[in-house]
């Protein structure tokens, strides 16, 4: 099937504010997705909204053409959308392993076989030397690890990654990179927000870039960093791509 | 007969005003839900039963005494317990506070023993007579001298510098810092008012009512039900709160017996929480901290 | 870490010592401490599994023992009904009072659950004061004295003790195997963070409607053994403010959220308790009063209770006095 993601005109006030407006686009299987924008663009309150954890004002979402719109984050979890959160949420006083044994518990009823799964996707984002250490005591660029490790964990169709480099060094985010692209090769879809234009535009198939609130403009990385509306309104006119 | 009720229930909610209203303006500002406020209702009364005991004190003279004390007893907790909860975890804020209030209680369980106190004044059983309602002379002062203090708060809070530091701090924590309010001052300042309108509450509640040491825990969920019905954080809900709960309290003691006059208040509070989390006036979330 | 069987073994083992020790004590003020040390251990147990597992911090647990008190007694009395009965008929009323309560507070979180907890036991406490067809309000109700295991009534003080033990053991095994599985896991990340947990598919409403469910069960089936063994309720006895407090304190003291933490927090305050009780009889509250000083001291300073600790100074000592990273 190639329609993984449809989102359709989605939009959501807070109070006077509107964070999404009228937003569309659609996301293809094995496709990865890039969506980019100035900070307060609305890009987390569009995960948001796909995933269950806020409900829209108007507009539709759809996972493999089932209209998932005000389903429930868990709901939409088991379905096979699993996002992850730019503030990390670590279960502090649990190991790492035991961490993302929660997201493998989703399709695994034993814990014989989600210790498995875990410890799969624990050495598969490079956290292995740390898997029985308290989530609590990693630092920063292990805990963003770790969220991509739990998400995974649920076995997803389609990944939500929301600013998974932040915070991370530069070697870090060449292995996150190569990562990803695994995933992908391995069968999943994958949206990615991302600050780190580098990462973004090597590892994304399509761009969406969000500003205010609105899709100002989508397309090949290759047409965004042309885009005339982009720079101007994105990058103040001062773009460089290395 | 329900005008009767009606009137003694509101000169009732006057009093649950004051108390209601500390600990709203506590959680506006501090985000924490004060499990000692109805131990600060019971030393304020056991305060105001010594004075009179010892020294022959008039429960209206301590009036300028006990909020006083109970001002400096709010300071004092605060430094000690309540400063180090704010922003912690609810299961920190709740058995801090509820531990506290256990050695409130039973501290003074321990040294007066669980009899009933009170104090007889010449004025206790006094009424006076307006249309066809009868009124207690205690219960017309105690609602007059709620009422000025209520005032009196709301000016303080609108026009005082540390009040508008308090409001501030309410609206949010945050930009009141990048403001250069020193916010543990106000913090200090806040748990202390909200202790002496609680004081203020039990001088002017000992003369109607006799004091024992676990009556904290019914001026707590009365003050709960009050704040919740009005809506957390919010003071014109409290003082709403406070006068229909009076009523209810009232009201119900006379048509379902003083038994289960309580029971009453209880089902409201847990209707309002479930139908209207956020209380009359209050914000939408604020329950869900 | 020892494997399945072999922990089922190993505390099968314990128990059993326990019972043989249990004979060898004559002392009929020892065996009282001893059961008041485990019944109070098992209401720690099941309150933790609501209010460690689950974050739910219930102040009204007092309700479900006094359910199950009262659901046992009255049966007995009115009905001859066995209290093997009485006590799972007075867990599932419990447990339909838990679940009740777990659907009309679904939105509410922290200090206003709590609030919900304690007005509705204070709720069943006055009903229980009122409703005198039914309870004999503040009078109280007595059990009458026939011994028998149908009755569920002893001459001899073990035997109590021994219920309390084997009742403890079986909510330690039942918290032991939830660690192990799924709903261990979940409920856990509910309590670290209930965002994460959704958006890893927990139910999170179903969870908490579980573990309250079993945790009310549990405690009712408490009051109720409470209550065959004191013979005698009446509502300030088996409905108090202490039956909510003390269990929640327990578990804080020993370690929320662990499943050994309630069992020691109770071993330390149930005695302690008692002692006090003894030596400063003439002292109302004292008890109370150095409680309260307690659960402000841990919350404030030592919050993760006693358990974990000593778990962390036990590896630290192992691994030769070196911090691990664990
Ligand atoms: N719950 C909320 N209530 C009110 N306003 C909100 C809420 N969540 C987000 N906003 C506002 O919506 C706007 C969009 O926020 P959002 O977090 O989606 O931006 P973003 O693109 O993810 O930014 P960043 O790159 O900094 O992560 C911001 O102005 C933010 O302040
Ligand atoms: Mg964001």
């Amino acid at each position: 099937m190639a329609l993984k993601l449809k989102v359709e005109r989605l939009t959501k006030r807070f109070g006077g504010l509107t964070a999404v407006r009228d937003v569309s686009f659609e996301v293809r299987d094995q496709e990865i997705l890039g969506i980019i924008g100035p900070n307060g663009a609305g890009k987390t309150t569009l995960f948001h909204l796909i995933s269950g954890f806020e409900r829209p004002d108007a507009g539709r979402v759809f996972l493999e053409g089932q209209d998932i719109t005000g389903k429930s984050p868990e709901a939409i979890s088991r379905l096979g959308l699993t996002r992850t959160f730019q503030l990390v949420k670590p279960f502090g006083k649990m190991t790492v392993l035991e961490n993302v044994c929660v997201g493998a518990f989703l399709r695994r009823s034993d814990l014989t076989d989600a210790r498995a799964v875990a410890e799969d996707v624990v050495e598969l984002v490079g956290l292995k030397p740390f898997a029985d250490q308290p989530a609590a005591t990693l630092p920063i660029g292990h805990r963003k690890r770790l969220e991509l490790a739990r998400a995974l964990a649920t076995e997803p169709k389609i990944l939500l990654l929301d600013e998974v480099m932040g915070g991370l060094t530069p070697a870090e985010i060449g292995q996150m990179i190569d990562t990803i692209r695994r995933l992908r090769e391995g069968g999943l879809t994958i949206v990615i927000i991302e600050h780190h234009m580098r990462a973004i535009m090597s590892l994304s198939d399509r761009v969406v870039v969000m500003h205010q609130g609105e899709k100002i403009a989508e397309g090949t990385p290759k047409e965004i960093a042309q885009d005339s509306r982009v720079i101007e309104a994105y990058f103040g006119g001062e773009l460089r791509f290395a | 007969m329900l005008l009767q009720l009606t009137v003694s229930g509101i000169l009732l909610g006057g009093i649950y005003a004051l108390i209601a209203v500390g600990l709203t303006l506590i959680f506006g500002v501090m985000r924490i839900v004060n499990f000692t406020h109805g131990d600060l209702v019971m030393l304020g009364m056991y305060l105001t039963y010594l004075l009179y005991k010892g020294f022959g004190l008039d429960p209206y003279i301590s009036l300028f005494i006990v909020p006083l004390a109970l001002f400096l007893i709010g300071v004092l907790i605060q430094k000690l317990v309540v400063q180090r909860v704010v922003g912690r975890p609810h299961e920190v804020q709740i058995f801090a506070t509820v531990g506290l209030s256990m050695m409130l209680s039973n501290a003074v369980l321990a040294y007066f023993k669980g009899d009933y106190r009170s104090v007889q004044t010449t004025y206790s059983t006094d009424t006076i007579q307006i249309g066809p309602v009868f009124l207690g002379v205690p219960q017309i002062v105690a609602f007059g001298i709620s009422a000025v203090i209520t005032l009196v708060l709301f000016l303080f809070l609108k026009f005082t510098y540390t009040g508008k530091a308090i409001r501030a701090t309410t609206q949010n924590r945050i930009s009141a810092t990048l403001m250069g309010i020193d916010v543990r001052r106000v913090y200090t300042m806040t748990f202390a008012i909200g202790s002496a309108l609680a004081g203020i509450a039990a001088v002017l509640l000992m003369p109607l009512y006799p004091t024992y040491p676990s009556i904290g825990e019914a001026y707590l969920l009365i003050a709960f039900v009050v704040v919740v019905l009005g809506g957390l954080g919010s003071i014109p809900g409290a003082l709403v709160g406070a006068l229909i709960i009076g009523v209810v309290e009232t009201v119900s003691a006379y048509y379902l017996g003083s038994g289960w006059k309580q029971a009453a208040y209880f089902v409201i509070f847990i209707l309002v929480l479930i139908m209207r989390p956020q209380g009359l006036f209050g914000q939408r979330g604020a329950e869900q901290l | 870490m020892l494997k399945k069987g072999g922990f089922v073994l190993s505390a099968g083992l314990v128990v059993l010592l326990m019972v043989a020790l249990i004979y060898q004590i004559k002392n009929k003020y020892y065996l009282d401490i001893l059961f008041m040390t485990f019944f109070w251990a098992s209401l720690a147990a099941a309150w933790n599994i609501s209010g460690g597992y689950a974050g739910q911090f219930s102040l009204g647990h007092a309700a479900y023992v006094g359910i199950g008190a009262y659901s046992t007694a009255l049966l007995y009395i009115n009905f001859h009904v066995s209290p093997w009965i009485g006590m799972v008929v007075g867990g599932l009323f419990s447990a339909l009072l838990a679940l009740f309560i777990g659907v009309i507070t679904v939105k509410v979180r922290g200090p206003f659950y709590t609030l919900i907890t304690i007005a509705v036991a204070e709720l069943l406490y006055i009903s229980a004061i009122q409703l005198k067809e039914l309870t004999h309000g503040s009078e109280g109700v007595s059990l009458p004295f026939k011994p028998g295991w149908v009755n569920m009534t002893f001459r001899e003080r073990e035997t109590y003790v021994v219920l309390a033990l084997l009742f403890v053991a079986l909510i330690y095994f039942i918290t032991k195997t939830m660690e192990r599985r799924r709903i261990g896991y979940y409920l856990i990340a509910i309590r670290e963070n209930e965002d994460a947990a959704r958006a890893l598919g927990v139910p999170v409403k179903e969870m908490k409607l579980l573990a309250t469910v079993l945790s009310a069960f549990l405690t009712a089936v408490g009051g109720a053994i409470y209550a065959m063994y004191i013979m005698f309720i009446e509502p300030d006895s088996v409905l108090s403010f202490a039956f909510s407090i003390q269990p929640a304190l327990m578990s804080i003291i020993g370690g929320l959220g662990t499943s050994l933490g309630p069992l020691i927090g109770s071993f330390v305050l149930s005695p302690l308790d008692m002692f006090l009780r003894e030596s400063f009889s003439h002292i109302n509250g004292l008890n109370l009063l150095i409680y309260g000083f307690l659960l402000v001291l841990f919350v404030l300073f030592w919050p993760e209770g006693l358990w974990p600790n000593a778990v962390r100074v036990y590896r630290k000592w192992r691994s030769g006095g070196v911090e691990t990273k664990s």
